[in-house]
């Protein structure tokens, strides 16, 4: 018995060790804009169109399903701030926040269209730090349903009170895609000028500061250092540990 | 005796023109009808060579990795150990795949309908752990043959994965592009 115990709390203090960053069973793991799977702590979060669901995923081979709720419709996309789950979907920005036991409760629902549209657009992903979120709206879409939106926007929001996000400013843009945060930028993908780079020194007045363009940009990812962006035709990365003087490292074509 | 009969004939002879009116007229025709797979099936899950990139889907990253969504059919696999000069180095087929995502040597990616949990230890072998049934619901979905004109059969979610399109002779198909 004694034995066992000790083989456990070996266990537990090398998951304590190996799970240093934010506890995060998926520390190693980063996922583009438009992931509807992500993990936190021991959690896996997944949506469906309407759902979100909640797996224990402790033991990796074996998820266990703890939590299931409806959220609302045409959901796409899923991102993990601070203990809240920002999900984005055709028409609204949905805020759970996460309990202890890392189950989700809706704290609030943001229409980003006050008349009603009918959207049958896809994918509006989000992004935030602090109590700041940004949010692209497309006009466009790469899958195949048929859009009639013809909003192309960034939009930034307060966050602070989450059961009521204000918006703050809207930045028009010409097909805005995925994004993330650096330092002191925001990268988003526009699928007709490129890679669009905002300097966001101040969180709630983004600033464009530059631009890499020739090609369509869909998602990214910021790794270290590293920025890498896939689009339509292509893979590109660049080198963003001077954030003021980009790098383009390399490219694959697809 | 007679009258009876002229009245029977009258009735079917009404019946005929009401369902004339109300369906349209059977015919045949060649066109094009959709290969299913079915969401059970997963004898075709595998690593198998890289394949250049045709429709981009979702992406994820690991240390040394991109992992690619390659629309309804599987994730292409990139070595980016030199980040200059990333090489394509499998695709991992999983029909019906759209969304996915790993923890530590785990892939959670779906078929359309399920939640398949697959051990991606070795990235040349992968190997299905479990399945998670009615993870997704299979929604109606459009979908024509591309670079094509002429009757199909319309794509049916419930029976399958789409898998491509074949040539047949079609029993009043219903569906049509221009």
């Amino acid at each position: 018995m004694r034995v066992l115990s000790c083989f456990l709390l070996t266990m537990f203090l090398m998951a304590c060790t190996k799970d240093s960053n934010d506890n995060n069973i998926n520390s190693g793991t980063l996922v583009g804009s438009y992931s509807t799977m992500i993990t936190v702590k021991q959690k896996l979060y997944i949506v469906n169109k309407t759902t979100i669901y909640t797996y224990d995923v402790s033991d990796v081979r074996n998820p266990v399903e703890v939590n299931k709720q409806d959220v609302g419709f045409d959901i796409e996309s899923l991102y993990h701030h601070d203990g809240l789950l920002l999900i984005g979907s055709a028409n609204n920005m949905y805020i759970f926040r996460l309990s202890d036991k890392g189950i989700p409760t809706k704290e609030s629902t943001t229409t980003y269209f006050q008349a009603f549209e009918n959207v049958f657009c896809q994918h509006d992903p989000i992004v935030a730090r602090s109590n700041i979120a940004y949010v692209t709206l497309s006009a466009q879409t790469n899958l195949n349903a048929t859009c009639t939106r013809i909003t192309n926007e960034l939009r930034v929001y307060d966050i602070t009170d989450i059961s009521k996000p204000a918006l703050l400013k809207t930045l028009q843009m010409t097909g805005p895609k995925g994004l993330c945060l650096g330092k002191n930028k925001l990268f988003v993908c526009d699928s007709n000028d490129g890679l669009v780079i905002f300097d966001v020194s101040d969180p709630v007045k983004p600033v464009k500061s530059k631009i890499f363009e020739g090609y369509s940009a869909y998602d990214i990812i910021v790794r270290n250092n590293l920025l890498i962006v896939v689009g339509k035709d292509r893979l590109m990365q660049y080198d963003i540990s001077d954030e003021n003087n980009i790098k383009f490292i390399g490219k694959i074509d697809f | 005796m007679t009258k009876r009969c002229i009245r029977y004939y009258y009735f079917l002879f009404s019946l005929l023109v009401l369902q004339n009116g109300c369906t349209d007229f059977d015919f045949e025709t060649e066109g094009m009808s959709p290969i299913y797979q079915s969401y059970e099936d997963m004898s075709t899950l595998k690593s198998s060579a890289a394949k250049p990139i045709k429709n981009l889907g979702k992406i994820v990253t690991s240390d040394n990795f991109i992992f690619i969504n390659e629309m309804s059919e599987g994730i292409h696999v990139l070595n980016n150990k030199n980040p200059s000069l990333p090489l394509r180095q499998y695709f991992w087929n999983i029909s019906g795949n759209k969304e996915f995502t790993i923890i530590q040597n785990v892939l959670y990616a779906d078929n359309g309908k399920h939640l398949l949990v697959i051990d991606i230890d070795k990235y040349d072998d992968i190997k299905l752990i479990s399945i998670i049934r009615n993870q997704y619901n299979t929604e109606p979905v459009q979908i024509a043959p591309s670079n094509y004109s002429g009757w199909f059969e319309c794509y049916d979610v419930n029976q399958g994965i789409l898998l491509g399109w074949e040539k047949k002779v079609l029993q009043t198909p219903a569906c049509k592009k221009n």
